[in-house]
């Protein structure tokens, strides 16, 4: 028997795939910031390290639930993960805008904002992580002191609007590429219950076809050796002239059907019983 | 020894072999030397090149020759009588399709019903067996 996939599970894999992902690199980009901030004085490394750590537990939590992932948790997990790294960029943002020498801004917000747009799970979680990004980039930038916004290269922090345009771009992109992927995988799970309902019914056609032969030819033995039997005879004839017609109608199946090696010498009791 | 006017037929199932065997004996005076399997028309042998006819069920069972092998030992051990497959499977099922290509041989569906099959019968059969 050919499985029954599920559109649900496969959405589900495809969410709990994205998230792992996320968290994958949230473990291993944020502790690197530490590296890339080393000769920041003032740069605190707690806010790094606990989103990398908080990725890494957020990876146990998906891989706990590999075998049964859900949407849901995708989703809970990738804005948990994308809300502790906001929150650690937001703490770091301040000691690299006061950091001498020449910083350019927000370098991980506008990672951060096409990242979402490429793993997240759905088109709602993916906006609300690009926000969040891009949000707090200029949030950040309005809450520094004057001083330190004249520091900033020219276009900055604004170029992160035109990050956020093309996440949000490839963001709608990508949910129109699931779409078309959930809507493909919808006909091939619709075709294959087909196929399995056409096999079943022509499998009943088949087994059927050989009793009705013997019942006609019997009855047609009976008519001759005993015709005064002829009554009684003709229904059992028209019972079975029934039958016929009821097989017939499985007939329209036949062309609905892909035939595989499997058929050659099919079993038609497993092909109606499924086993 | 076989004998033109007898009848060869192949067909797994108990029932309706025998039904059909009182058929031929009964309604056509004819002999019909009924098989349930490949290995039985091997052993039937010299008896059944013999036969003017050859019916051939086309599914015999999972896993086991089918009646197109069954065919293609007629033929090759000098079968020149006429040979008809009865089936029934769907005519696009791949069996049924391979029957159709061999080209010397019909295929009918079953269920077939008295009437043709007693036309199949009168074609094959000799001029002082012709159906009573």
């Amino acid at each position: 028997m050919i499985p029954q996939p599920s559109e649900n599970g496969h959405h589900a894999r495809n969410a709990w795939r994205g998230a792992l992902w996320a968290c994958g690199l949230n473990a291993v980009g944020m502790p690197l910031d530490i590296l890339m901030a080393r000769e920041v004085t003032d740069m605190p490394r707690w806010p790094p390290l606990v989103s990398g750590a908080t990725g890494v537990l957020l990876m146990i939590v998906l891989f706990a639930y590999r075998r049964r992932p859900t949407a849901r948790l995708a989703r809970t997990t990738f804005l948990v993960n994308t809300a502790v790294i906001v929150a650690a960029l937001w703490i770091t943002s301040t000691a690299y805008a006061g950091a001498p020498g020449r910083w350019i801004p927000f370098q991980a917000n506008k990672l951060g904002a096409l990242a979402a747009a490429m793993l997240a799970p759905d088109l709602v979680t993916g906006s609300v992580a690009i926000a969040a990004f891009v949000g707090m980039a200029l949030v950040r930038y309005l809450t520094l002191h004057e001083a330190l916004q004249e520091r900033f290269a020219i276009g900055e922090p604004w170029t992160i609007v035109i990050y956020a345009l093309f996440a949000m771009a490839l963001l709608a992109y990508r949910a129109q590429r699931i779409a078309l992927a959930r809507r493909m995988f919808r006909i091939r799970s619709e075709s294959i219950a087909t196929q399995r309902l056409a096999r079943a019914f022509l499998a009943l056609r088949d087994f059927t076809n050989t009793p009705l032969q013997t019942i006609e030819l019997a009855s047609g033995i009976l008519h001759r050796q005993h015709p005064e039997l002829g009554p009684i005879l003709d229904r059992i004839d028209r019972s079975v002239d029934r039958l016929y017609r009821l097989n017939n109608t499985f007939s329209v199946y036949e062309s609905q059907i892909e035939w595989t090696e499997e058929d050659l010498t099919p079993d038609p009791t497993a092909l109606v019983v499924g086993h | 020894m076989g004998r033109p006017s007898d009848v060869l037929f192949l067909d797994d199932d108990d029932d309706l072999r025998a039904t059909f065997i009182d058929l031929v004996r009964t309604l056509f005076a004819r002999e019909c030397h009924g098989i349930g399997s490949h290995r039985d028309l091997i052993a039937l042998g010299e008896r059944a090149l013999h036969c003017g006819v050859a019916i051939l069920d086309i599914n015999l069972g999972p896993e086991v020759p089918s009646g197109i092998d069954a065919y293609g030992w007629l033929r090759k051990h000098g079968y020149d009588g006429r040979i008809v497959f009865l089936t029934g499977h769907a005519a696009s099922h791949p069996l049924v399709m391979e029957a159709r290509r061999l080209g010397d041989a019909e295929v009918v569906s079953k269920p077939v019903s008295l009437v043709a099959l007693t036309s199949l019968l009168e074609d094959a059969a000799p001029a002082e067996h012709a159906p009573q």
